[in-house]
Formats: C-alpha cells, sequence, structure tokens
C-alpha cells in the first residue's frame, strides 16, 4: 500500500466515522419516519411549548401509528378518551407507539394523564379524524 | 532498648484499641420495636433525609410527594414504592440488615433525579467501627515495622514485597512490539472513539434539556467513561485514555498535514512556544477546578455535556494551530492533570530499555522525529524520562527510535513517585506545589461532589445547580475555601508537625508538604473508585436502554431499550467503598513511609517525621470512612 | 500570511460553534414555539340585595342580571375510570347578598337523570373550594396539601328532598369502587338533610361528608336539555375548619365538575374545570 493509499484510507475513516455517522443517523430516522408512523408527536409540560403538533388530523378507517416522544425530564401520559385510546406511562425520555383505528369522524381532544407539572390540565390537544 | 519497649508499647496499644471497638460493635440497643416514617419527596431531596432505626424494628415508610412523580428505593434491601400528588406509595418491612443504606428516587422526577438521595440508619453500625479499627490497625502496624533495623534500605520494596524498581517489558513479545510500531496504532483505537463521540455529540444535541440518565452522551461519559478511568483505565495503564482520545486528531493532522504517513515535522500553524513556567501542572489545577463549577449542569443535561465536549474539541483544535504539538493536552485537557498526577502510580509506563544505547545515541530521534515518525509530541525527553506524568502513550517514540530502544513496561504501583529529579523538571518548575495542589483539589472535588452528589442534603443540590444565585455562588465559594484553603491547611499544617518532630535542619518545609502530598496519590485513586462504584452500581442498568436507543428516537438495536431501571449490588456497596478505602489506606502507609525515608536525611529523622503524617492519614481515613458507611 | 489564515479559521471554527449552540439551545426542549399563555378565569360574585327561597324555585331574576361566565370542563383522566364522553362547558354565575351566597350552574344535558336504578346513575354537579393556605395545583385531586370543602349537588337526592319521593326500587342502589357494570348494594336509607352533600375531602378516595349537613342548600331544574342548579349557603363560615371561608373583596379559588348520569358517569367518571378565581364584591 502506498503511503497515498494510506492516507486516503485514514481520511475516509475518520470522514466516516464522523459526517457518515451524521449523515446515517438522520437518513435511517427519516426512513424509519416515512415508513412507519403517521405522526410524530413529542410531549413537553405546557409552560415549555405542549405538545407539537398541537393539532393534527389523522384518516378515517386506516390504522393509525403514534409516535410519542417525551424529551423532558418528567413523565407524561397520552389519551383520547373519545376514541377509547391511551398510552401507560411515558417515562422521561422514553419513546411509545400508539396503534389505534379510529371509528368515528370529528375533532376530539387528546391530553396528557400523568400528573406532570402546575399547568398539567392545560396539556391538551386536537386530533381530527376525516 | 528504648526503641524495643516502644515497641511492645505499640502492639499492646494496637490490642486494646482492636478490643474495645469489638466490644463496642457487639453492644446492641433496645428492643424491636414498630417505626413509622412519613417521608415527603420534593425535587430533588426527601424531608426527613436521615431515618434512624434499630436493628429488627418494624419499618413502615409513607411516601407522599409534593411536587411530581417520585420513588423511593432503598439500597440493600431493594424494596421500591412510588408516589405523585395525589397517591402516596407505602412500604413496610424488618430492618434487619444493619449499616447505612441509601434509599434513592425510583422515578424520573427531573434532571438531579439520579442524586435524590437519602439515608437509612440501621444500628447498630457495625461496619464503621469496624473499618475505623482496621484503620487504627493498619497505622499501628506501620509505626511497627518503621522501628524495623533495616531502616533506610538500599531498595525499597512495595509492602517488603516487590523492588520498586523492577519492571517486566511487555514489549519483548513482537506481536506488541509491531503493534506499537505500526503507524495504524493508535490510529485505529481513536478513529473508532471518534465515532463514539459523533454519536455523544450529536445525542448532546438532539437530548437538549432532556433526562440525562436516557442520554447516550450523558451516560457514556459520566457513568461509563469516567468509572473506566478512574477505577482500571488509569491505575492500569496510566494514561491510557490519552493514548486513544480523539480530541487532539483533528488538531494534529492540520498541524502535521497528514494522518498516518510522516510529513513535515514542524507544526504548519503557528507553532508558538507555552512558556517554560507554566509548563506544570498549574494550568490543569485551576482549568479542571474551573469545570467542576459545572458538574452540576453537564452531568444531568445532554446540551451542557455537548457544550462542554464541544467547547474542549475548538479549544484543542484552536490551541494546536497556535501552539506546538500537543501544548493543549499538557496544559488545557480538564482531564490530563490527574491523569498526569495518578498515572505515576499505574502499573504502566514508556520507559527507554538500555540507557547506554541513548547515551551513544547522539541525534535523539525520539525527541526529533525522523522519516519514520514524529519528534515527541508531548514534548517530553523518552531517552531520559522517567515518569509518566507527561507521558500521553503516543508510542511516536517506539516508530522513530532506529535501536528499538523504548518498551512497554510492566512495573509495581507507585514506581515514579520515587523517581530521580531532571533538568527538565526544574526548567518547568514540575514536581513541585503544583503537583501537590492537583492531588489536594481532586480530595476536596471528591469531597464536595460525594457529599452534594451522593449525599442526602437537598439544599446542597439546590446550591449546586444553581436555584438561587446566591446559593451557587455559595457552593463555588465552598469549594474554593475546601479545595484551596482547608485541605492543604490541613496537609500544610501535619508537614508543619512533620518537620518539627523530626528536628530536621536541612529540610524545608515545601520539601516536607510536596513530598508527602505524593502518598495521597493512592489515596486520590481509592476515593474516586469509591466514587465511582456509587455512580455505576445504582445507574448502571441505564446504559443498556441508551445503546439501544442512543438518541430517544424510539430505536431498539440491541432489543433492550426497555430495560427497567435496576441497581446492581447497593448491599455491598459500602463494604467495596471501605474495601476502597483500606487499599488506599495500606499504599499511603506503605509508600508514604518511603516517601519520609526520601524526604528526610537520616532514618531516625523520617521515623519521627512520619509520625504526624501517619495521624493526618488516620485522620483523613476516618473521614473518609464516615462518608462511605458511616 | 500564515497567521491570518489561522485567525481565519479560529474565528470560522468559533462561529459555527456558537451557531450551532445557539441552534441546540433552541430546540433544547423541541420545535420551538411561543408559549401560550394560560389564563385563568375569573368569576366575580356581585352584591345584589334579593333573596331566593330555594322551596319556591331557583328564580329567575337577580340571575338574567349576572354576565354569564362559560367555565371549559375537560375529561377527569388522572385516576381511572374515566368518564366516557365529556360535557363540554357549564355556565356559572354567582351573586351574594351580604347574608347568603348563590351559586348558579347550567350545562347542556339531553335525559333528566334523577333515578337510581342498576345501570342508572344520577346527574350531578358540584362545586370545590380549596380550604387553608396551601392550595395543590390539582384540581382533580380534591384537595391534597390542603383540605378541599366539595358541595356536591345529586339530581336523585334533590327528587328525594323537595318532592319527598324515594326511589322506586327497594334497593338502594348507588355506585362503589371497585367499577362494576351490574350494582345492587343495599345500605340502609338517611333521610337527606339537603340536595346537597357538604363533604370535605383531602385527597383521591377521601371524600367524607360532614357531620352536619343541611348549611349548604340546593335545587335544580332540568328545562329544554339543560340543567339548571342553584347553591345556596351563609356566607359566614360556620367551621372554619370545614367550611369554606368567603372573604369580602378577596380572591379565592373554586372549581366546578359535572356528571352526566346517562352516560354513566359516577363517583371519579366526571366532566372538571380549571381552577376559577372568585372575587366576592
Amino acid at each position: 500500500m502506498t503511503r497515498k493509499t494510506n492516507e486516503i484510507i485514514a481520511v475516509a475513516l475518520i470522514v466516516l466515522s464522523t459526517i457518515g455517522t451524521v449523515i446515517g443517523v438522520f437518513a435511517v430516522e427519516k426512513f424509519r419516519r416515512g415508513r412507519i408512523y403517521t405522526v410524530e408527536l413529542i410531549a413537553r409540560q405546557p409552560k415549555y411549548g405542549n405538545w407539537y403538533p398541537k393539532k393534527f388530523t389523522v384518516p378515517y378507517g386506516k390504522e393509525t401509528r403514534i409516535l410519542i416522544r417525551n424529551i423532558e425530564t418528567v413523565s407524561h401520559g397520552f389519551a383520547i378518551p373519545d376514541l377509547n385510546v391511551a398510552a401507560k406511562e411515558i417515562k422521561a425520555g422514553e419513546v411509545v407507539v400508539v396503534k389505534f383505528t379510529p371509528d368515528k369522524k370529528g375533532t376530539f381532544p387528546f391530553m396528557c394523564t400523568v400528573w406532570c407539572s402546575d399547568e398539567h390540565l392545560h396539556m391538551t390537544g386536537e386530533i381530527t379524524v376525516e | 532498648m528504648i526503641e524495643h519497649r516502644l515497641h511492645r508499647l505499640k502492639i499492646q496499644i494496637t490490642q486494646i484499641v482492636v478490643f474495645v471497638s469489638c466490644l463496642l460493635s457487639l453492644v446492641s440497643l433496645g428492643v424491636a420495636e414498630d417505626r413509622f416514617f412519613e417521608i415527603r419527596a420534593k425535587k430533588f431531596s426527601y424531608t426527613p433525609n436521615i431515618i434512624k432505626v434499630n436493628k429488627g424494628d418494624v419499618v413502615k415508610i409513607r411516601l407522599i410527594s409534593e411536587d411530581v412523580y417520585h420513588g423511593l428505593f432503598l439500597d440493600g434491601y431493594g424494596i421500591n414504592t412510588l408516589a405523585y400528588p395525589g397517591q402516596e406509595g407505602a412500604v413496610k418491612f424488618v430492618a434487619d440488615k444493619t449499616g447505612r443504606f441509601s434509599f434513592r428516587c425510583s422515578h424520573t422526577c427531573g434532571e438531579f433525579h439520579p442524586y435524590m438521595i437519602g439515608y437509612l440508619y440501621v444500628s447498630p453500625n457495625r461496619l464503621f467501627p469496624l473499618g475505623a479499627s482496621g484503620i487504627l490497625v493498619f497505622a499501628a502496624l506501620s509505626l511497627a515495622l518503621s522501628f524495623r533495623k533495616s531502616g533506610k534500605a538500599a531498595k525499597f520494596k512495595l509492602f517488603g514485597l516487590v523492588p520498586l524498581d523492577w519492571r517486566f517489558e511487555l514489549t519483548r513479545f513482537k506481536v506488541v512490539r509491531n503493534l506499537f510500531k505500526n503507524r495504524w496504532f493508535p490510529f485505529i483505537p481513536i478513529v473508532i472513539n471518534l465515532f463514539v463521540f459523533t454519536i455523544i455529540l450529536l445525542a448532546g444535541i438532539l437530548g437538549g434539556w432532556g433526562a440525562g440518565n436516557y442520554n447516550f452522551g450523558v451516560m457514556i461519559v459520566w457513568i461509563l467513561w469516567w468509572v473506566l478511568l478512574m477505577m482500571f483505565m488509569v491505575p492500569v495503564v496510566g494514561r491510557l485514555w490519552c493514548m486513544v482520545c480523539p480530541f487532539p486528531l483533528i488538531g494534529e493532522w492540520m498541524q502535521r498535514g497528514k494522518l498516518i504517513g510522516v510529513g513535515r515535522q514542524k507544526s504548519w500553524g503557528l507553532n508558538k512556544k507555552w512558556p517554560n513556567k507554566w509548563k506544570n501542572l498549574w494550568p490543569l489545577v485551576i482549568l479542571f477546578w474551573i469545570s467542576t463549577w459545572f458538574s452540576g449542569f453537564f452531568t444531568v443535561r445532554p446540551l451542557a455535556t455537548f457544550m462542554l465536549l464541544g467547547t474542549i474539541i475548538v479549544l484543542a483544535i484552536v490551541i494546536s494551530i497556535v501552539y506546538e504539538k500537543r501544548t493543549f493536552c499538557i496544559t488545557m485537557c480538564p482531564v490530563s492533570g490527574f491523569m498526569g498526577l495518578y498515572s505515576n502510580f499505574s502499573l504502566c509506563a514508556v520507559r527507554r530499555k538500555d540507557p547506554e544505547v541513548c547515551q551513544k545515541h547522539t541525534l535523539k530521534t525520539c525527541f526529533l522525529g525522523n522519516e519514520k515518525g514524529y519528534g515527541c509530541p508531548w514534548m517530553e525527553l523518552p531517552y531520559e524520562m522517567n515518569r509518566n506524568t507527561y507521558c500521553g502513550l503516543c508510542l511516536e517514540c517506539f516508530k522513530t527510535c532506529p535501536y528499538d530502544n523504548m518498551g512497554f513496561f510492566l512495573r509495581p504501583f507507585g514506581q515514579d513517585l520515587f523517581a530521580e529529579r531532571r533538568r527538565t523538571d526544574d526548567l518547568y518548575r514540575r514536581r513541585g506545589l503544583d503537583e501537590a495542589f492537583k492531588g489536594l483539589t481532586m480530595m476536596g472535588i471528591f469531597l464536595s461532589f460525594f457529599i452534594a452528589f451522593q449525599g442526602p442534603f437537598g439544599h446542597l443540590k439546590d446550591m449546586a445547580r444553581a436555584t438561587t444565585l446566591g446559593g451557587y455562588l455559595a457552593y463555588l465559594a465552598e469549594s474554593f475555601l475546601v479545595d484551596f484553603i482547608f485541605i492543604p491547611g490541613l496537609l500544610l499544617l501535619f508537614a508543619f508537625l512533620s518537620k518539627r518532630m523530626s528536628r530536621t535542619k536541612e529540610v524545608s518545609l515545601k520539601t516536607v508538604f510536596v513530598n508527602l502530598s505524593y502518598a495521597l496519590v493512592p489515596v486520590g485513586l481509592a476515593i474516586w473508585a469509591g466514587f465511582s462504584l456509587g455512580i455505576i452500581l445504582p445507574n448502571g442498568s441505564y446504559l443498556l436502554h441508551i445503546l439501544s436507543d442512543p438518541f430517544a428516537l424510539g430505536w431498539n438495536l440491541f432489543g433492550t431499550a426497555n430495560f427497567p431501571w435496576t441497581p446492581v449490588f447497593t448491599g455491598i456497596m459500602p463494604y467495596l467503598q471501605v474495601l476502597t478505602v483500606m487499599i488506599g489506606l495500606l499504599f499511603a502507609l506503605d509508600l508514604g513511609y518511603k516517601l519520609s525515608l526520601q524526604t528526610y536525611k537520616t532514618v531516625e529523622e523520617s521515623r519521627r517525621g512520619w509520625i504526624p503524617i501517619l495521624v493526618y492519614l488516620v485522620i483523613i481515613h476516618l473521614f473518609f470512612l464516615k462518608l462511605f458507611c458511616g | 500570511m500564515k497567521k491570518t489564515l489561522v485567525i481565519l479559521i479560529i474565528i470560522a471554527l468559533l462561529l459555527s460553534f456558537t451557531a450551532l449552540v445557539y441552534y441546540a439551545f433552541r430546540h433544547a426542549r423541541g420545535i420551538p414555539v411561543t408559549a401560550e399563555k394560560i389564563e385563568r378565569l375569573t368569576l366575580e360574585v356581585p352584591f345584589i340585595d334579593r333573596e331566593i327561597d330555594l322551596s319556591e324555585g331557583i328564580s329567575k331574576e337577580p340571575w338574567d342580571s349576572i354576565a354569564p361566565k362559560e367555565v371549559k370542563l375537560m375529561y377527569q383522566v388522572m385516576v381511572l375510570p374515566w368518564p366516557k364522553v365529556v360535557v363540554p362547558t357549564v355556565t356559572v354565575k354567582a351573586f351574594h347578598n351580604g347574608k347568603d351566597i348563590y351559586f348558579y350552574m347550567s350545562w347542556k344535558d339531553d335525559t333528566e337523570d334523577r333515578d337510581l336504578d342498576v345501570n342508572k346513575f344520577s346527574d350531578a354537579c358540584a362545586i370545590m373550594f380549596p380550604l387553608g393556605k396551601e392550595v395543590q395545583p390539582s384540581t382533580i385531586m380534591m384537595g391534597f396539601i390542603g383540605r378541599a370543602n366539595i358541595w356536591q349537588w345529586k339530581a336523585s337526592q334533590d327528587k328525594e328532598y323537595w318532592l319527598k319521593e324515594g326511589p322506586k326500587v327497594k334497593a338502594y342502589a348507588d355506585f362503589h369502587y371497585p367499577f362494576e357494570e351490574t350494582e345492587l348494594f343495599p345500605v340502609s336509607k338517611t333521610v337527606p338533610k339537603s340536595a346537597v352533600n357538604d363533604l370535605v375531602a383531602i385527597r383521591v378516595g377521601t371524600v367524607t361528608p360532614k357531620e352536619v349537613q343541611g348549611q349548604v342548600e340546593g335545587r335544580g331544574f332540568w328545562r329544554d336539555d339543560h340543567w339548571h342548579v342553584v347553591f345556596k349557603r351563609a356566607i359566614e363560615a360556620i367551621d372554619p375548619e370545614v367550611d369554606t371561608i368567603f372573604e369580602f373583596r378577596k380572591k379565592r379559588l373554586s372549581a366546578f365538575a359535572v356528571w352526566n348520569g346517562a352516560k354513566g358517569d359516577r363517583g371519579g367518571r366526571k366532566s372538571i374545570s380549571d381552577w376559577v378565581e372568585l372575587e366576592v364584591e
């Protein structure tokens, strides 16, 4: 192996392990999101932004998979009482998937079900089925 | 004759001490009762934070949460309960195990959740009197042994077994030597670490202000790497981390213009020289201490870890293109200070094999470099290097030496503490108060960290995480007073007593102070190992989660993403910690007396001067014992 | 030449790192969103020199002269079981005449459910007032660090008290935890002293009726798919330990809850409001 080849290999290794890793992570995640989940929800206390997105739409009759990420240091919960959908406690840093097929059309509230902060009662959003 | 009597007296005193402490530990107090405690949990402490019961008591605890979801897990008993506002938790158990047990929060409640701790004392506490008597016994033994006839022996032997100047060359094996001479080593391990650190930095950014215990960056750096560093890497191989550290890679690449091959010896950058009088541990003493101001943030917040590491990386690159070689590593990397000092104690070292060969070799390519490799980037002189403090195990000298005269040696613990003073030590003002203060501040930082983060005092935790500016400043002030005034002051006092008792006429107080501070090197390693146990045993299980889901995106790479929080071995943790303290004490006693012999001119002076230092070691070890189990 | 290049590189490094840190800070809690302001509703309790005798009805005026406040209600989802359908809002009014304080609640309900039977539950509504200085943040925990005084009006109890009509079924069925669909639990019947139960609670599961009942009166009528309920109590608290204290020109907190019996609401199955601030003039 010539010296030049060695250098090229070394540089390639460095680029791969740094920029390659970053790109790889984002690419994998984009692929995953596109294929697997309908909506990604971030759970946050109301004073830090509340649910994101606070309002979203899902199609009627098709299986919906909601990915909920808790990016905080307290637990949250998730429930759509009108559609009989709920997730167990989502601990800090955890990610859960909620699967259901909506059986009625309309706009329904969803909310956090675990005491997370003083404004916990305001941690609600809207899901629209059409 | 008098010495013999004194010797007998020492043995008698030891026997009495042992007898009395055994007696004390056997006295049990009281009859088993029903005890009830109402413990209120609020971010991030319990009220009451310390509860005391007797062995055999039936203990009921009602846990009430005052703000968010909290839990209570009792070390050693393994019982667990949860509570949130409106729903309380309850546990009931029989206190059949004695000692001190921490109870900790078992449900993530905020950023300081891993530090939310309280203490349960079940009397009688046998471990503390046992440990204390052990300390006194060892101290008495050390004193007795110091009166042996042999005195200032020609050769020091570690615990009287292994000569301190013994060494075994590991690079005599062709495989090892060829590996060290290959330019791809340690490059490949560095690239692997570069990959890991990329993930750490990415996880830090993506983690934001989320929970540290579920973040790859926080967990790998402060739980895995720190524990491995203190408990294995430094005591065994010394600066092993420096060998495989990815931080200087980019800077060095810019200096050299080549990654693998050997290019220009002189840095492409400005190649400035760091002033000689600061080429010692002083900058690192200050910088590491400053970085500990923020430990309440970067050990728990992913973004803070990212900022710390990112700052160090940027600094490394900037210093590399302004100054020569590994100036960053020697003068600015926060970890470099204690790694340098503590690696004097380690089992491994890079040294020249045959001094005659080096004497005949005038060109000194190990320092200047040649077409096979670079001149020592750490600006050491491999042909005469006799301590590990400033050797980063980069292995360039293996590549450049035309006579293959460098070797990687296995040797007994503590060998470098007795190394000869060199010209560069005086030129760069090394081996003086800088190293003494490094060891002393490490002890002080251990104290602050242990009491604040692994102790039950809520207001200290509030101060460390800056809930109020006043509290935070008080925390920094306390840190300064303890690290720079109180702990050095205590050693100074006993160094002064040692000098007085020795009745020496030539040795200066500063020499006594500095030389005897090296006895604290094994002590520092031991107490940090104990501290690390307190980190890894309760919280190690989080590592399984973050390996599967490093970015909290919902991945499950190894199937362990939902592994629950599982503290391990918390029952024997205090015993393990006491064990580390004892090991540290044994080394301190053995190496310390030898340091005393090396400091003073005559054996009699050394013996007399050793007594105050012995008392000092006993006092601090009793205090450490109390911290860990009392 | 070289020096400028080095300085440029350093500046570029610092700038990009700072930019990265700034970006990361902005997104440290997910995608940055302007935080919405959470307004707390204030219900004024004006002084009106009128008296209402509940035995005659709940009277239209003086209620017509007071502007109504719409209080949003939400599902109670902190503890199981949850309600099946939420009552979206309740209209609330209040006034006092120096001697007594009156509250009016009105909400939409398709059916009038006054009977208790197997699988049939009564409509109800309640007002909760936290007692004491330390008010815990959650309304749905029914008091926690401090205690709460709850006035619960039940349609079935209203029927019994005002119309003196006992339940048609021999066995008196109410609910108990754990919930069962079929509930038939004969208990000794007490004659209600009021249509309103005066309760004290310190957290979930500790609701306790006071020893002395009858201080709080209440009456409700169902008309045009809406319930209209009025509460009345003397403004002076008789036992400050367990009775709500109303102070003039001082704000105090209250919260409202509604049960829709037809949908199976009872106990924890209810629609609740957030804190509403009362201002007694």
